[in-house]
């Protein structure tokens, strides 16, 4: 089903007749454009070899958009002890290493976007840096990092890409618009911590730790101009015990099969949590910081920045 | 009686389907088998069936395979239907498991073929939209792929390199973490 509808981006139809009589050596392009997409990117990089038509095939934009749709995403690891960046795979598999150097020893990955990765080299230092080249193309400024930090807890600051420019009004976070008696269980001493920011697949979502009761609430935006949020999973925290809580599970990706992608941040481990049965898997273990890569290893900048 | 029975074979005659290959063979097949095809359940909701369906571009080797795998798949998938509503649902999923246990099977057992037969199969899916088909053989194509150098794919496949020595450097060059 999935192929047909990648199909649409090519405009071959059906194969012309001499192609098809007796054929024992190409395939039409919109079949060797699905067998292809089957195959995972690094493969395909190493195939442009073959011929100028598969590398021009499988360096295409609206390929690259299919391929990431049907494979499961990919994440940036930052190696602490070795100074490196990685992107992996959501097993913990090193799929291409990033030449980063980076002085400090305690940086941090904050976000990522298209290519760019911002990380904070510690110190109130934060770069953004090209994950394609390895490059760091940017420094974040003051004036930015404080207007964040001057938030309330449970509003969401908007900065607007297009006009540069920090919106006047912010986004009420879920907790305003629960009952007092929620909002009561979900307010805990370690303060602003256990309310975060993070990105699903196109979504923003908060997540509250609700200490009480050792879940994890993850809220997805609905309605940016309304602030209108709705729950849709509750990590159940009970796979380390009480103090399972205070580890940060920070969602990283919801895969194809339901499950929440989720990186323990404390812990070092990268989880995956089934909301049907409501139980844990471990995936990898990885000594360093995780965030999701929202890049394309195919093609650099489809993200459509820089 | 007799009526009854003239009238039971006309209802299955009608519901019958005349493929004919490239090499002027004729295949009878039942629609649910041949609606398994989108360009065949186009043609047939535009009534334009009567006489035979001619396939210039499917050979009778080729098409008797084809009809093979839908028959399979169109029995599955009655079978299926006819499951749900007479098994409780314990013992429909243990026929539900063994329906799909059994095609695995056949489909594994269908790939058995030469690469000059798969292509011409995945050639066929392609022109008759059987989107399982398709999936079958490309995904195929796309396991014979996997791990090869791309001399050994250009062998497999009969493709002519006519990248320059520098183009090569240049994809080298660009994606070399692909090659460590």
């Amino acid at each position: 089903m999935n192929f047909n509808d990648d199909m649409e981006g090519l405009d071959d139809g059906a194969p012309p007749l001499a192609d098809v009589a007796a054929n024992y050596g190409a395939l039409p392009t919109d079949v060797l454009y699905d067998v292809l997409l089957r195959l995972p990117a690094k493969e395909l990089c190493r195939l442009r070899l073959v011929c100028r038509s598969w590398r021009s095939l499988t360096s295409d934009l609206l390929f690259a958009r299919a391929h990431s749709s049907r494979h499961p995403p990919h994440a940036v690891f930052l190696r602490h002890w070795s100074r490196e960046v990685h992107v992996i795979d959501l097993h913990g598999s090193v799929i291409k290493r990033i030449p980063i150097r980076i002085g400090q020893r305690n940086w941090e990955a904050l976000s990522t976007h298209g290519d760019l990765a911002c990380i904070s080299h510690g110190w109130g230092l934060a770069y953004i840096h090209n994950l394609a080249t390895g490059a760091a193309v940017a420094d974040i400024d003051a004036e930015h990092r404080r207007k964040v930090n001057a938030e309330q807890l449970d509003s969401v600051a908007v900065f607007d890409m297009a006009t540069e420019v920090w919106k006047p009004t912010t986004i009420q976070g879920p907790l305003s618009s629960t009952d007092e008696k929620l909002k009561l269980a979900l307010m805990h001493p370690i303060g602003r911590e256990q309310f975060q920011l993070a990105r699903l697949g196109e979504r923003l979502v908060t997540l509250y730790c609700n200490i009480r009761d050792c879940l994890t609430e993850l809220w997805f935006l609905v309605d940016m101009d309304g602030s209108i949020w709705t729950k849709q999973y509750t990590l159940q925290g009970t796979a380390f015990g009480n103090e399972s809580i205070l580890h940060y599970h920070y969602p990283l990706a919801v895969l194809d099969d339901g499950r929440v992608v989720v990186w323990v941040e404390r812990k070092g481990e990268l989880r995956a949590y089934d909301p049907r049965t409501s139980t844990w898997t471990d995936l990898a273990t990885l000594s360093g910081d995780v965030v999701m890569h929202h890049g394309s290893l195919l093609c650099p900048n489809l993200g459509g920045v820089v | 009686m007799a009526s009854a029975g003239s009238g039971d074979e006309k209802a299955a005659a009608a519901a019958m389907i005349t493929l004919i290959s490239s090499d002027n063979e004729k295949f009878e097949v039942t629609e649910a088998t041949a609606t398994l095809s989108q360009t065949i359940r186009h043609m047939i909701e535009d009534g334009c069936t009567d006489g035979g369906v001619p396939l210039p571009n499917v050979t009778s080797k080729i098409l008797a395979r084809v009809i093979e795998y839908c028959k399979k798949h169109a029995t599955a998938a009655a079978g299926e239907e006819g499951s749900s509503s007479s098994f409780s649902d314990a013992a429909f999923l243990e026929v539900d498991r063994a329906f799909l246990e059994e095609l695995e099977e056949f489909d594994d057992a269908f790939l058995e073929v030469d690469r000059a037969t798969l292509f011409d199969l995945i050639l066929a899916a392609n022109y008759l939209d059987i989107k399982g088909l398709l999936n079958l053989t490309c995904q195929k194509v796309a396991d014979s792929v996997k791990g090869k150098t791309p001399e050994q794919i250009r062998e497999m496949y009969n493709i002519v390199n006519d990248l320059t020595p520098e183009e090569e450097a240049e994809i080298r060059r660009e994606t070399q973490w692909a090659f460590e």
